[in-house]
């Protein structure tokens, strides 16, 4: 990240009466693999097409390597789109479909012809110029339509869900192949995905984003291990969440006051003793340590009786229910142990203080 | 295929039905060209002998020559504004939201369902009373209500299934409106608008009512024909006319579908 390829200050956007973006704020650097990552209806596709100029924002600015692009319209901006639906024009062959933008650059033929199998070369689907989009295959469409878009050497391309239509197998090899093709051509990558794994398989950074702001940027080591509040956690892998109802200053560090479900000890961190409301203690599931026997403390151990295993091959995991808590608790178990562990056998469930993290129920 | 396979043998009535009825629906049409190539002036069996005489007969009745023209004029002139206006407002049917939409639908449809003769005296009612004088273009405005439902429908069925994301990727990929229009929308519509075309023309050629209405000395093809009908010894010629215009339809509906099927493979 040297440079700075994408700025957005301060960027709104309401259709009539709702809301759909509350000013987001965002900078993105150049070469860099940045994902908008939200459930549906978040606000994440509107602020690709904002930025691809087929939507105006209400307020705020798009800034492009130091040009403001604000009003211009998509087809005078350094961006290029992949469509969720990829758009292919479905009468032209591959070879034209790849050409199309290339037509304004007033090149000799032989020029786009060269351009355009270097491209198709590049996304393999050499040999495929004559093709028509309809004898494709949904991996190949996609193909095309990367193809088409990267061969005008955008500033910023834009991804709309580009592989939510695939199957999950080819997805995953997808995955892998873009992430080297953006770093082959070095052209910033603004990716919109509600699919959590596809975000952190191949971002630099993510911005995960709710309800038409951004809640968290960061990379995806640190989103999983510091998520900054209740929303990205939840959304980010799977967590357990504990209420808490009082903070207290100990010499240690904090003692969490968790009502019926006892105390919890949690170190103290710069930055993090946030308003006392709607507090939560989250522990990742892969941070819980199931034991037979009380721990001598008594702090961070909850008791509880096995509900179910799930045994997923690589990994697995156990629901155990614990008294005066609706939730289940959501324990990793190493696959060795599984065999040992039976449904309706009590356990104690424990976890190392540095491990928590409190959170705010945004 | 395998469904068809298993399934039962199809019983021998249905496929006695289905005879009988091309047969009811196709036998008298071919009755046309029989007696067309018949060397007698009266239309009954048995039949008296070849010629083509009647064939010779169509070409020196300067009349009937004035009709086709007419109705080729009036066609190809109402095909196209039919088809323009039908592919504006599917357009917008299509691509907006309209309030009042199935309203504007309704109205726009409705001369399908309408009957044709109240139709035509209600045009006819309003050119006398505005003082209009009947000529090929008052013909031309009664062919336009009758053909702008099909060619709406034609359109709005071929531009509902167009991806709005087309234009926009168009426009990304750096063609402005009107490039895109002539790149991506034109193109992608055409099997629609040469439908449109066809099927409006053939409904304004042979379109009768509104003509015979709206009409005062430029007959129309059709109207032509009625008008020969009184001379009993013109009959074999109006049947060797309308064997032409029966091939004249089946080619041009032979080579709309062949364009429609080209462009879909």
């Amino acid at each position: 990240m040297s440079s700075s390829a994408l700025r957005i200050e301060g960027v709104s956007k309401s259709f009539g009466r709702l809301e759909v973006l509350k000013g987001i704020d965002l900078e993105i650097g150049s070469g860099e693999f940045f994902s908008l990552l939200g459930p549906s209806g978040c606000g994440k596709t509107t602020l690709l097409n904002i930025l691809g100029g087929l939507e105006a924002p209400s307020q705020g600015r798009i800034v492009i390597e130091g040009q403001d692009v604000t009003h211009l319209p998509p087809e005078r901006r350094p961006t290029n789109m992949v469509f969720q639906s990829y758009a292919i024009f479905p009468h032209l062959s591959v070879g034209r479909n790849l050409a199309y933008g290339l037509r304004r650059r007033r090149l000799p033929k032989g020029e786009v012809d060269r351009r355009v199998a270097r491209m198709l070369d590049l996304v393999h689907l050499d040999g495929m110029v004559d093709r028509d989009p309809a004898e494709l295959s949904g991996g190949q469409r996609q193909r095309v339509a990367l193809a088409r878009a990267l061969i005008l050497e955008p500033k910023v391309l834009l991804l709309d869900e580009s592989l939510a239509a695939l199957d999950r197998r080819l997805r995953e090899a997808m995955q892998v192949e873009l992430r080297q093709l953006q770093r082959t051509v070095g052209i910033t990558f603004v990716f919109v995905t509600h699919d959590q794994d596809e975000a952190m398989a191949m971002s630099d950074r993510i911005a995960v984003m709710g309800e038409g702001r951004v809640l968290q940027v960061a990379d995806p080591a640190r989103l999983y291990h510091e998520p900054n509040c209740r929303a990205v956690a939840e959304f980010i892998g799977s967590i357990n969440l504990f209420p808490i109802h009082r903070v207290e200053d100990i010499a240690d560090g904090l003692l969490l006051e968790g009502g019926p479900l006892g105390a919890f000890r949690l170190p103290r961190r710069a930055g993090e003793l946030p308003g006392r409301d709607g507090l939560m203690l989250a522990v990742r599931p892969e941070a819980i340590e199931i034991v037979s026997e009380k721990p001598d403390d008594g702090l961070n151990a909850l008791p509880g009786r096995i509900v179910e295993s799930v045994f997923l091959g690589d990994r697995s995991f156990l629901r155990v229910a614990v008294p005066e808590w609706a939730h289940p608790v959501v324990a990793a178990c190493p696959p060795g142990r599984l065999s040992e562990l039976r449904e309706a056998q009590n356990v104690w469930l424990t976890w190392k203080p540095e491990s928590g993290r409190l959170l705010t129920s945004r | 295929m395998n469904g068809g396979r298993l399934s039962r043998r199809r019983p021998l009535w249905l496929t006695v039905y289905a005879v009988l009825f091309v047969g009811f629906l196709y036998l008298p049409v071919l009755l046309l060209p029989l007696f067309s190539l018949n060397d007698s002036t009266i239309v009954a069996f048995p039949l008296q002998g070849f010629t083509l005489r009647w064939y010779g007969e169509l070409g020196g009745s300067p009349q009937l020559i004035t009709a086709l023209w007419n109705s080729l004029t009036v066609g190809a002139v109402v095909s196209v504004l039919a088809t323009v206006l039908g592919t504006l407002g599917a357009w917008a049917v299509t691509r907006y939201r309209l309030p009042g939409k199935p309203l504007a639908v309704g109205f726009i449809m409705l001369p399908i369902v309408a009957p044709l003769i109240v139709l035509a005296v209600a045009v006819f009612m309003l050119l006398v009373a505005t003082g209009i004088e009947l000529s090929l273009l008052t013909v031309g405005f009664g062919h336009l209500i009758v053909c702008l439902p099909f060619a709406f429908s034609v359109m709005t069925s071929r531009l509902e299934s167009f991806d709005a994301s087309l234009v926009r990727a168009s426009r990304d990929l750096g063609e402005g409106r009107v490039q895109t229009l002539l790149r991506v929308v034109l193109p992608i519509s055409l099997p629609g608008i040469v439908s449109s075309l066809l099927l409006t023309f053939t409904i304004s050629f042979d379109e009768f009512v509104l003509s015979f209405f709206l009409t005062a000395s430029d007959a129309t093809l059709p109207v032509y024909v009625w008008s020969q009908l009184r001379f009993p010894e013109r009959l074999p010629v109006v049947l060797a006319l309308g064997s032409l215009i029966l091939l004249g339809s089946c080619l041009l509906v032979g080579v709309g579908e062949w364009f429609r099927r080209r462009r879909q493979a």
